[in-house]
């Protein structure tokens, strides 16, 4: 950075040095010393030669350093991704995570390589400028700066007075985003209800709103703003007129070039230095997200024990994560081999629950364990090679199947994977594309839900994990698909350890266990007969569902 | 709103701003060529009125400046913000109007792109570029033209040299265009994996050895870090190039004078010192054209996506009010979604008379909801008509068309807008009570006064503690105050949610009660009481018919029959 800053300051100079060459050159031919007035121009070419050539170096330098960063800060996003809670990673929303990693990386450029070497030419130059005019007339000096000074002056008025109205400005644009983000999504809606767009309320008040903020602005800020360019801009009108009172012509003529020169480089660095800003502002709002991202906690390895068998316990467990998802003193174990249900209203915890088994977090109290083993003393891919998981979102990489499966267990062989596909009955599907096993996926397209649920269960066989983790959800992802996901899962969960997080209770009822949540504690627990016969929160839940397994829908009644 | 088939201006009065800052920057100009003059004045004759007369021109030029700024730049903001608004209110009336099977080609990102970032652009280009560029062009010409008139040499020459610059950036424009689309296209590949290594983190973590064990994220970035570096190496030459052009052009300027100026008077000498500082003047405003023309560049993509997107053709809206009856009539409609060879659907006939349940089933991409769509105008048939109390859709009013039909779509979309205003989206002019009775025949109302501020409880403001079955059944209740003769149920049974399997059910009863209704189903054993059930296949009818017709013959529909009630009998983990 030193560098590129040490070539900028010089290429500044050198436009300085240029200006007093021009004027040399003036008091030379007005002088009549032809030879003399060569003498400066050919300098003056020099300058200007030199300056560009610095600058080339300057700004390529700059662009290399931007691009390192750039680079290095994705390393860095990278290894966070894989360092942090998973849970943490995950509220972050898929799109806001896309832009972090692409879009704001990139604007670092823009940051590192022009706007830095900007900044510094805009604030050396006038230092240069301002010496030179010191050393040869300080009038004349003061004469120049006094209107930029007063601009400065004016501007920082305007940053400190402006009564939070460049905030709200930005935040008026934000909001007409968010609300035309909204409306987008919304359109079906719109459309069926026949919604006059100017009765989408939300957007409406955010245009007012937008409106508003510049109408207040240009009253205040706008007016500030004028007087801040014309303040910057007016140094000719000072150094003029003093210079042609202090110097008489024709002896004067190099003193005044020079000063009329410098007063007008002068005049250009307001509208630098104010672009420079606007810049500055979109930076570091792209930098606070990078840095938001960087500086989530990384996930602790602590010292570990020998881990015995695959029995899990959560001893005294609690958790939470701002209002939403809180565990609290959840005690619970499980037997290899076991078939545990997870049930109970939707914000219970179920979620959360299995989630802190993966390790998506660490809970802020108690712990659990593998084996008699505490899990955050497992290292990642240790504790990964344990569990298989199945959600509602199973992420297809666009690669070709055969890669999406293998990801389960890498160098695996085709007949393997075919092996895995057939008993995930995805095999014949996979077969009848026309270019089976090496169909490259963009982003899952043309496979129906229940196709690429089904390929993600062939992950899972592949990797062969002793627990199976679940959201019965995932069985009824695709209605069309619904039969065939269902058996799939069934043989996958064969032989495994399986904790559900059920929503049909009729699918869970021959479970070993069934451990109702509510409001993050475990209230009720047993087998469905006992629950049943304990007649609580369960049996209340389980024959309103019986109920709704018989109903059937008519339209044959009282309007 | 009207019809908006071209780009709505920015408004024709920011032209009277444009030239207000085309004088501000003459004015600008006219600063050093008044102090040149002036300085002239001075070679022969006593400085003290000279520099008085200097106070007094360029103090009038400040005046004038302040005079004019102040209403030019306040015109242009005014206009440029105003006229964002403009185009954004009038894309979101387009986007409304047009077909929704156009609007879900183009695609939600491009849509967000256009009515951000494309228009913060325009905006930009027109409170900022235009007037820039007007404005620097007129200082540029003000000093050029007065270096040729007191040196024509050096004024010229320095013509001649920063043509050749900018020039050289049109060309260069052109050539940066095409180059970064090109860089960018093939990046966008790299920038694919990268982002999938990201999204898809949770999948890597549970399968693979460790943090980006084969490499593919450190790959991805080392491509990008090239790609990025051999932009530069193109880039990067031609700014310094153009700068080097134009400053270089001034510097020959003054040499070539100097070197051809003769022996020639005293006052000639000063007349060529004045042109050379006219002409460096000049290279101030000269070197802005790089920035500007790159933003030229930006407002002219936004532009053309802003224009492709308002491109798209409206639905065309029928004449005919509301029909008097509301029987449904199929009539061999067939439809190819765009860009698609093979048929969505074909020569689909049937007729649903008033207040019959009809549902269609079928496997994915059997054309089910494509079909019902069709009903919703959202997409029009190639082939075939389809009639509403025997009137032809298309010749409906689309007012009137979308008040007879109430849709509830599988995804529960509501507004982050408070709970009661969300409902009375269905009908505007409910009152309180009625939301209220539709809210309870939704079985939701219970539900809403559990909440701290009832109805109004904003809905974004509950997050999670709304389950997708609570959110379902408000956009159920919004369907039943709209209170239309023809509902739609699209999946609409499909939300999982244990506690309220019941209560979803009971609000889809109240909903279909006494109306023509149609079901996209895949819980056979839930519609067996539909007065026609019509099996799809490949875009085709396969069957249609009653539960019991069907059951005798289709053997199609047997089997799924039979496979439905092992789906419901299903259990978990059970081999």
């Amino acid at each position: 950075m030193g560098v590129v800053m040490a070539l900028a300051t010089v290429s500044a100079a050198l436009e300085t040095g240029g200006a007093a060459l021009v004027a040399l050159a003036a008091g030379a031919l007005v002088a009549m010393d032809r030879s003399g007035a060569l003498f400066w121009s050919a300098g003056v070419l020099g300058a200007v030669f030199v300056s560009c050539i610095l600058q080339t170096g300057s700004n390529l330098l700059a662009h290399r350093m931007a691009i390192d960063i750039q680079a290095e800060t994705r390393l860095a996003m990278g290894r966070k991704l894989w360092s942090a809670p998973l849970g943490a990673i995950q509220r972050v929303d898929a799109a806001e995570l896309r832009r972090t990693l692409m879009e704001d990386v990139e604007r670092i450029e823009d940051g590192v390589a022009h706007l830095i070497p900007d900044l510094v030419a805009a604030l050396v130059a006038p230092v240069f400028i301002g010496c030179a005019m010191l050393v040869i007339d300080w009038r004349l000096a003061l004469a120049a700066f006094l209107p930029v000074f007063a601009g400065f002056l004016i501007f920082s008025f305007i940053l400190r007075g402006d009564g939070g109205l460049s905030t709200r400005f930005v935040a008026a644009q934000a909001g007409v985003d968010t609300a035309l983000q909204e409306a987008v999504s919304m359109v079906p809606v719109i459309k069926a209800y026949g919604m006059a767009p100017e009765n989408l309320r939300r957007a409406e008040g955010a245009f007012k709103e937008l409106a508003d903020a510049v109408g207040r602005w240009l009253a205040f800020a706008a007016t500030g703003t004028n007087w801040f360019f014309l303040a910057t801009t007016s140094s000719l009108l000072f150094v003029a007129p003093l210079g042609l009172w202090l110097y008489p012509l024709p002896e004067g003529i190099a003193v005044l070039t020079f000063f009329m020169l410098g007063a007008f480089l002068l005049s250009s660095i307001g509208a630098r230095l104010f672009g420079a800003m606007g810049r500055l502002r979109i930076q570091e709002a792209s930098l606070a997200r990078v840095d938001a991202l960087l500086r989530l906690p990384d996930l602790p390895l602590l010292e570990g024990v020998a881990a015995d068998g695959d029995s899990i316990r959560f001893e005294k467990v609690g958790f939470s994560y701002g209002r939403d998802f809180v565990l609290e003193n959840i005690d619970l174990e499980i037997e290899a081999g076991q078939k545990i249900a997870l049930v109970g209203p939707s914000g219970a915890g179920k979620s959360t629950l299995a989630r802190l088994l993966l390790r998506f977090f660490d809970p802020d109290t108690g712990r659990v364990t593998l084996g008699g083993r505490d899990i955050r003393s497992f290292s990642q891919p240790v504790l990964a090679e344990r569990f298989a998981a199945m959600f509602q979102d199973n992420f297809l990489f666009s690669q070709t199947i055969r890669a999406n499966i293998a990801i389960g267990r890498p160098g695996a062989s085709d007949a393997e994977i075919a092996e895995a596909a057939r008993l995930s009955r995805a095999d014949d599907f996979i077969r009848a594309l026309p270019a089976g096993y090496d169909t490259v996926l963009h982003r899952g397209e043309g496979l129906s839900g229940g196709q690429k649920q089904r390929i993600a269960i062939a992950r899972a066989f592949l990797k062969n994990a002793p627990i199976l983790v679940l959201d019965e959800a995932a069985a009824y992802l695709d209605p069309d698909g619904q039969y065939e996901i269902q058996a799939a899962l069934n043989a996958l969960a064969t032989g495994r350890t399986v904790i559900a997080i059920a929503h049909r209770l009729s699918s869970v009822r021959h479970f070993d266990r069934i451990v109702y949540l509510e409001g993050g504690r475990i209230t009720e627990c047993g087998s469905h007969d006992a629950l049943i016969a304990l007649d609580g929160a369960y049996a209340r839940q389980w024959r309103s569902h019986a109920a709704a397994r018989s109903f059937t829908l008519r339209n044959a009644g009282t309007v | 709103m009207g019809v908006n088939d071209r780009l709505p201006d920015f408004g024709s009065g920011g032209d009277a701003g444009l030239v207000g800052r085309m004088i501000d920057g003459i004015l600008l100009g006219a600063q050093p060529l008044l102090v040149a003059f002036f300085l002239w004045r001075a070679l022969d004759a006593d400085p003290a009125p000279a520099a008085l007369w200097c106070i007094i021109a360029l103090a009038g030029t400040a005046i004038l400046r302040r005079l004019l700024l102040w209403p030019a730049s306040r015109r242009l903001y005014a206009l440029a913000y105003g006229g964002g608004v403009r185009m954004r209110r009038a894309i979101l009336a387009h986007l409304v109007g047009m077909p929704l099977g156009a609007f879900r080609a183009i695609g939600g990102g491009k849509v967000m792109q256009a009515v951000s970032e494309d228009i913060l652009w325009l905006e930009n280009h027109a409170s900022h570029t235009r007037p820039e560029i007007v404005a620097n062009a007129a200082v540029l010409a003000v000093c050029l033209v007065g270096a040729v008139v007191v040196w024509p040499v050096t004024g010229l020459s320095a013509i001649f040299g920063m043509a050749i610059g900018l020039a050289l950036l049109s060309f260069a424009r052109r050539r940066l265009a095409v180059g970064l689309e090109r860089r960018a296209r093939s990046l966008a590949e790299v920038s694919l994996v990268l982002q999938e290594q990201a999204e898809g983190v949770a999948v890597l973590r549970a399968f693979a050895d460790g943090a980006d064990a084969d490499g593919v994220f450190a790959r991805a970035v080392e491509r990008l870090r090239d790609g990025a570096w051999r932009g530069v190496r193109k880039i990067t030459p031609i700014a310094v190039l153009f700068r080097m052009v134009i400053d270089l052009s001034a510097a020959l300027a003054i040499f070539l004078a100097v070197f051809t100026f003769g022996d020639a008077s005293h006052a000639d000498a000063a007349r060529l010192a004045i042109s050379a500082l006219l002409v460096v003047c000049a290279t101030v405003p000269a070197r802005n054209f790089a920035s500007l023309s790159a933003m030229l560049e930006l407002a002219r993509i936004g532009r053309a996506n802003v224009r492709e997107l308002l491109a798209v053709p409206l639905t065309p809206t029928g004449r005919d009010g509301s029909p008097e009856a509301f029987d449904v009539h199929y009539e061999n409609v067939s439809f190819t979604h765009r860009g698609r060879t093979a048929p969505a659907l074909e020569d689909i006939t049937f007729k649903a008379a008033q207040g019959e349940m009809t549902v269609l089933i079928g496997a994915n991409g059997s054309g089910k909801t494509t079909c019902m769509q069709l009903l919703m105008r959202f997409w029009e048939p190639d082939r075939g008509r389809i009639l509403i109390g025997g009137r032809d859709i298309r010749d409906i009013d689309s007012r009137a068309l979308s008040t007879i039909i109430a849709p509830v779509f599988q995804e529960a979309l509501l507004f982050d807008d408070t709970i009661g205003d969300n409902i009375r989206v269905g009908r505007p002019s409910a009152s309180d009570e009625e939301v209220e009775a539709a809210a309870r025949a939704a079985a939701i109302h219970d539900v809403i006064l559990g909440f701290e501020r009832g109805y109004q409880t904003r809905v974004g403001a509950l997050g999670a503690r709304l389950s997708g079955g609570e959110r379902q059944r408000m956009c159920i209740a919004r369907a039943i105050l709209k209170d239309a003769p023809i509902v739609i149920l699209d999946e609409a049974t499909s939300a999982l949610d244990p506690e309220n399997e019941e209560a979803i059910q009971r609000a889809i009863a109240a909903l279909a009660a006494g109306r023509s209704l149609f079901v996209i189903a895949h819980d056979l054993a839930s519609i067996v009481a539909a007065d026609r059930i019509v099996l799809l296949d490949g875009g085709r009818i396969e069957a249609s018919g009653s539960h019991e017709a069907l059951l005798v013959s289709s053997p199609t529909y047997r089997r799924l029959w039979r496979r439905s009630a092992e789906m419901r009998r299903w259990k978990m983990a059970q081999s």
